[in-house]
């Protein structure tokens, strides 16, 4: 089982409900870890993921609920959710996740390839899941969420 | 000598092969994963490695009343990798010559390919492979016709 990227890069692992993610560390500007009032839910954009606009540094950004892709239920409500802020070609975005787990090395991540029966199924989704203490963590693409990828999709 | 796994699912019985069958864990920890396809629970790792488990209820009888959860899980080796299905009974290793294999004929279930009677109780041997296979063709379509197996109820 070979480790899973460079071991100096540090990964962030936060959590949608009970799913746990993976997210490399240099995507990340900024973790919000209260939204208070910050977070605008009248400009939503529902088909792209986008559930309001949330105000950072001086300007509003954009902030992708990624259960909607998912399908997954999250039992967290919105104000005790975080905002992970993330760079893109197109500027920074938010991401609404329900936990931050915390900060990983590299070199504590194995990879763990899709089982052959689940890969056609969750290719679309996602294609890339590491191990972590035996706990599958999903590597989370951005770009698949924001961005001119992820208004193709 | 040949020797069947026997376990108990929802009130179902069941047997497998025995070199198809790994082992059988207490207690696993399962992990939850999103956009799992119809007739997959959740997932668990084994010697690092991702294992499917199958809801066996909901594969054969096409039907979601299965359980989400089992206190034991059936590690099997199958042609599409390694799969894990839920179990709620303590499993038995028995020699087939200490009960009798019923054949089934054309007509009976495509993922069970007899049964074994042993000790007044009847036991759906599954195949294994079959049962994947039914279960490819599945995905993604949200209703699946039933393939006519059953395990055989108490």
């Amino acid at each position: 089982m070979g480790l899973a990227g460079s071991s100096a890069e540090r990964k962030l692992l936060f959590r949608l409900d009970k799913v746990g993610f993976v997210l490399s560390l240099s995507h990340v500007v900024e973790i919000c870890k209260r939204i208070d009032n910050d977070l605008n839910l009248s400009c939503r954009d529902l088909p792209q993921g986008i559930i309001g606009a949330l105000h950072f540094r001086q300007t509003r950004i954009p902030v992708v609920d990624p259960t909607i892709r998912l399908d997954v239920s999250s039992p967290v409500p919105l104000q005790e959710k975080a905002i992970l802020v993330l760079k893109s070609a197109e500027g920074n975005w938010g991401l609404l996740v329900d936990e931050i787990v915390g900060i990983k090395a590299g070199e504590q991540f194995d990879d763990c390839p899709l089982p052959p029966l689940l890969k056609g199924a969750l290719s679309s989704y996602y294609q890339k899941i590491l191990l972590c203490e035996d706990e599958p963590f999903i590597v989370f693409e951005p770009e698949h969420y924001y961005g001119l990828a992820g208004s193709n999709r | 000598m040949k020797r069947l796994g026997l376990f108990q699912f929802a009130g179902f019985r069941y047997a497998v092969p025995l070199p198809r069958l790994l082992r059988v864990v207490h207690r696993c920890r399962c992990f939850p994963l999103p956009r799992l396809p119809h007739g997959v629970m959740s997932v668990l790792v084994d010697e690092s490695r991702l294992v499917p488990l199958l809801n066996l209820h909901e594969l054969l009888f096409a039907h979601g009343a299965a359980a989400t959860s089992a206190d034991y899980v059936v590690l099997i080796e199958s042609e599409a990798g390694r799969i894990a299905l839920p179990a709620d009974t303590t499993s038995r290793i028995v020699p087939e010559a200490k009960g009798r294999i019923i054949s089934l004929d054309e007509t009976d279930a495509a993922a069970k390919s007899g049964e074994f009677h042993y000790q007044r109780n009847r036991f759906a041997i599954l195949d294994v492979d079959n049962l994947i296979m039914s279960l490819l063709q599945t995905f993604g379509i949200p209703e699946v016709s039933s393939p006519g197996a059953g395990g055989i109820n108490d």
